[in-house]
């Protein structure tokens, strides 16, 4: 027997031993599967999977706090539009008979003589 | 067995990471992957099933503890478990006494009985029985390589030795196995002519 029959024998009885070795027994398996349950991680110790960026719309409406902050700032700028540009005669009055808005022209006058330090003096 | 065949052909790291999210079906994933072929390898070094099978269940053991922080691209999770594997016996081997010798020669004989199968068991005992006869470093890197299969630079990384020494260790495995059972060629079913 030369040395490639050697070879070729020790081939064989490595096969031959590979297709007998007896498999793990059930009790094996299931001790190792009792100890993967003793050690899985509680739901709180568990790493919680990896949550995309959030876009730049996310970062914005999260900047004028979420879509509620976004509905309430728009409501506002349109009631402001509205209050600029709609006529103001119903306004003129309201429930309580008072004007909002006072379209009496008033000028302010000045009249350096008054003011001058003679009739502060003469006045006291 | 079947009821354990989960295999879902997911890889081990992502399998790996399952059962650190508290996936069970992962952890049988892997032991129904793992624990064969490293029973297989502790049974080969230590002789010694009862051994074996604490060997094997240790080692997967440590594979729970270290899921969650494993980390894909460190190593494979094949090497990583066959090497904790080889440690653990290696450990065995060195406690043992003398007189421990009494305790090996009980791996169970579950090989088929049938006549078609005689010569195969002849074989596959004879193989054993010389494999048992061989150093230790020459029986782990035999055993990785040519019954479970494991690339030369794979039993380097498992043995933590240079891709040349493992040759140089698997060589003269080989010349001694050789050596060892051509004595016995006839029994075995090997004539000289073919």
């Amino acid at each position: 027997m030369d040395d490639k029959d050697k070879d070729l024998m020790l081939d064989a009885m490595f096969e031959a031993a590979k297709s007998l070795e007896p498999g793990p027994s059930a009790d094996l398996l299931g001790r190792i599967l009792a100890d993967a349950a003793e050690q899985a991680p509680s739901p709180a110790d568990a790493v919680p999977a990896a949550q995309p960026a959030p876009g730049i719309l996310d970062q914005l409406g999260q900047m004028f706090g979420g879509w509620r902050g976004a509905a309430a700032l728009t409501a506002s700028a349109m009631l402001g539009l509205w209050i600029g540009y709609a006529d103001p005669t119903g306004l003129q009055s309201d429930a309580l008979g008072m004007d909002v808005f006072d379209t009496t022209e008033q000028t302010l006058t000045f009249d350096p003589d008054e003011t001058s330090l003679d009739v502060f003096l003469l006045e006291g | 067995m079947m009821a354990f065949d989960t295999d879902t052909g997911q890889s081990d790291a992502a399998l790996l990471d399952a059962f650190a999210q508290g996936s069970q079906a992962a952890a049988r994933s892997l032991t129904m992957r793992h624990t064969g072929p490293l029973l297989s390898l502790a049974r080969r070094m230590l002789g010694n099933e009862a051994e074996a099978e604490d060997v094997a269940q240790e080692t997967m053991l440590r594979l729970w503890k270290i899921a969650p922080d494993w980390r894909e691209g460190d190593a494979k999770v094949s090497t990583w478990l066959y090497r904790v594997a080889s440690n653990l016996c290696t450990d065995r081997l060195r406690k043992r006494r003398p007189s421990d010798a009494d305790a090996l020669d009980t791996l169970p004989d579950t090989r088929p009985g049938a006549e078609a199968g005689l010569q195969s068991q002849a074989r596959a005992t004879a193989l054993e029985a010389a494999l048992a006869e061989l150093p230790e470093r020459q029986r782990l890197a035999v055993t990785l390589r040519f019954l479970q299969d494991r690339p030369n630079p794979e039993v380097a990384e498992i043995m933590d030795l240079s891709v040349d020494a493992v040759e140089s260790l698997l060589s003269r495995g080989k010349r001694a196995l050789k050596d060892q059972l051509a004595s016995r060629k006839d029994a075995l079913g090997f004539s000289e002519d073919g």
